[in-house]
């Protein structure tokens, strides 16, 4: 076997597991085996995370990276690695300790030193910056705020079906130290990466009405590894929002990601089953 | 160093930070365009245009003879915005600037403006008169004066020390870099510049600038510390949003006035939630 058989999907910010759950069935019917673990204590349903956000508020960029890391080192080949969000961002800090066989980001929150922030973003992550308190909460949005955040090319009424359906509250330090803040701190911070190194083909997708994470965050990130000799590449969808792996026509971004990834995933080495 | 030169041949230095909708920051007495610095990253690191410029006789701009008076404040602001050609701009005034922006917009209008805060700022009236009465006796600005004549570094320490940033209240504690900054800022203004701009804080009357932003219906958010001890609350903040229809009042409680610094977060997020809410 050559190509990857397994996917391991990262969830953003905001998220669980559940965010995934169409790309599941819909890689599985493709022959391929499906992961998408939750961040360290998010395994639990939605519900239960919104009844106690607490195991939200405490949670670190380290301990995330060094659990889906875990995850990952316990397969018995490089899979492709996929992350939304801030997914991308452990998905690039994921690659960045040489694990994957490609990566795909999509809507990828930005890695340390990516400075571009159009004022959708700006206007997207206020519901947390507002208040210095959230720093240290977990800052849920609003189906207001979701809308214009995650799902503003969809009605009201889908976006708030949508919010009912997936969203719990996030990590309001996260948002403080890797939204505005990291860049104004000396020194290298937890979402760091060589962007010189050598690592796994990485794919960037952006989508033009991507509100909070807007295409030219991705394409600054995706620049970024102009010094690193692994391939990066860059995709667009025209009309997708930050919602694109739920909102209608999903199919095509789940599509464009895994052939991609397939096409161009480093050549299986099998770790030897030692007995 | 980006300038714009005024008819009378002044040179008004600016910064232009980031890109996105604009937002102008005007400054306060005695001081330039770096007392906003916090401010001007934060809201060009989150998708704006943020442009701070120094007052003539202030910082980097010329030391002019003539002009040190509000008129002349504003039409130097208008330069600026009609040279960068502005439009839909979050005007922002602090202390005197905050009386930059409001005679701007009462001379020139306010067809390139979509919003005003005023933070500590000097509107209405400072000064106590017959019709103003709530005012601040001549006397407290004839003391600024008169230690300004007599030993001007000296003064901008006192005031650093004391009641700009509150340090002569129980449990404020401005750091000495925040102090220092101020006394260095303060002695790069001209010396008449600085003296007759106490006047033009002190002595002009705002308030038909402000019922003339009332009438256009200017959406406007004051901040004012209730523990100012240079504009006092009543007389500045709380006078200004009773004047203009629809003003929102956010008040910083036992804030002193030099709130850039003394609050530079707080203050930071919210001219960014005013500068994402107001409307184009």
């Amino acid at each position: 076997m050559s190509t990857p058989d397994t996917v391991v999907l990262v969830h953003g910010l905001w998220m669980t597991p559940r965010s995934w759950e169409h790309w599941v069935t819909h890689y599985e019917a493709k022959g391929m085996r499906v992961l998408a673990p939750a961040y360290p204590g998010f395994e639990v349903e939605v519900e239960a995370l919104r009844e106690d956000p607490q195991v939200i508020a405490d949670l670190t960029v380290p301990a995330t990276v060094d659990h889906l890391a875990a995850v990952i080192s316990a397969l018995d080949a490089p899979p492709v690695i996929m992350g939304h969000s801030f997914g991308g961002t452990l998905t690039q800090l994921l690659l960045a300790r040489g694990l994957g066989a490609a990566g795909v980001v999509i809507d990828s929150a930005p890695t340390e030193g990516v400075r571009v922030t159009p004022v959708s973003q700006a206007r997207s992550l206020f519901p947390a910056l507002k208040n210095p308190a959230t720093r240290h909460r977990a800052v849920a949005f609003t189906p207001e705020e979701f809308h214009y955040a995650f799902t503003n090319t969809l009605s009201a009424e889908d976006s708030r079906a949508a919010w009912e359906r997936y969203a719990i509250a996030a990590p309001g330090y996260w948002i403080w130290e890797y939204g505005l803040f990291a860049n104004f701190k000396p020194g290298h911070q937890d979402t760091w990466v060589d962007y010189s190194a050598d690592r796994a083909p990485l794919l960037f997708i952006g989508g033009e009405k991507d509100h909070i994470m807007p295409p030219a965050v991705n394409r600054s990130n995706a620049k970024h590894y102009a010094k690193s000799p692994a391939l990066t590449e860059y995709h667009e969808f025209a009309g997708r929002d930050h919602w694109t792996c739920a909102a209608p026509g999903w199919e095509a971004v789940a599509d464009t990601a895994l052939d991609w990834a397939l096409e161009h995933a480093k050549p299986l080495q099998r770790t030897a089953v030692e007995g | 160093m980006p300038t714009v030169t005024t008819p009378d041949g002044a040179e008004i230095f600016y910064k232009d930070w980031g890109e996105g909708r604009p937002v102008v920051l005007a400054h306060g007495w005695p001081l330039h365009s770096d007392s906003w610095q916090v401010q001007q990253l934060f809201l060009a690191a989150n998708g704006f245009r943020a442009i701070a410029h120094d007052r003539r006789g202030h910082g980097r701009s010329t030391q002019t003879w003539h002009g040190n008076d509000m008129d002349t404040y504003a039409d130097d602001l208008a330069h600026l915005l009609d040279a960068l050609d502005l439009r839909d701009v979050v005007l922002v005034g602090f202390s005197t600037g905050g009386g930059e922006v409001v005679r701007y917009l009462g001379r020139h209008g306010t067809d390139r403006v979509r919003g005003l805060v005023l933070v500590s700022a000097v509107p209405p009236f400072m000064l106590r008169t017959d019709d103003n009465p709530g005012g601040v006796p001549i006397e407290v600005f004839d003391e600024i004066r008169r230690g300004s004549l007599a030993d001007r570094s000296q003064t901008y320490r006192d005031l650093a020390d004391g009641p700009f940033f509150g340090g002569n209240r129980p449990g404020q504690e401005p750091s000495q870099g925040i102090r220092d900054a101020f006394w260095l800022q303060g002695l790069q203004s001209g010396h008449r510049n600085a003296l007759e701009c106490i006047a033009a804080f002190s002595a002009t009357d705002f308030r038909p600038d402000l019922d003339a932003i009332s009438a256009a219906g200017v959406a406007t958010l004051v901040i004012h510390g209730d523990d100012d001890q240079v504009v006092p609350i009543d007389v500045g903040g709380r006078a200004s949003a009773e004047r203009i229809a629809g003003a929102a009042l956010t008040v910083y409680p036992g804030a002193p006035h030099g709130i850039t610094d003394t609050h530079a977060r707080r203050l930071s997020t919210d001219l960014l939630s005013f500068c994402l809410e107001v409307p184009s």
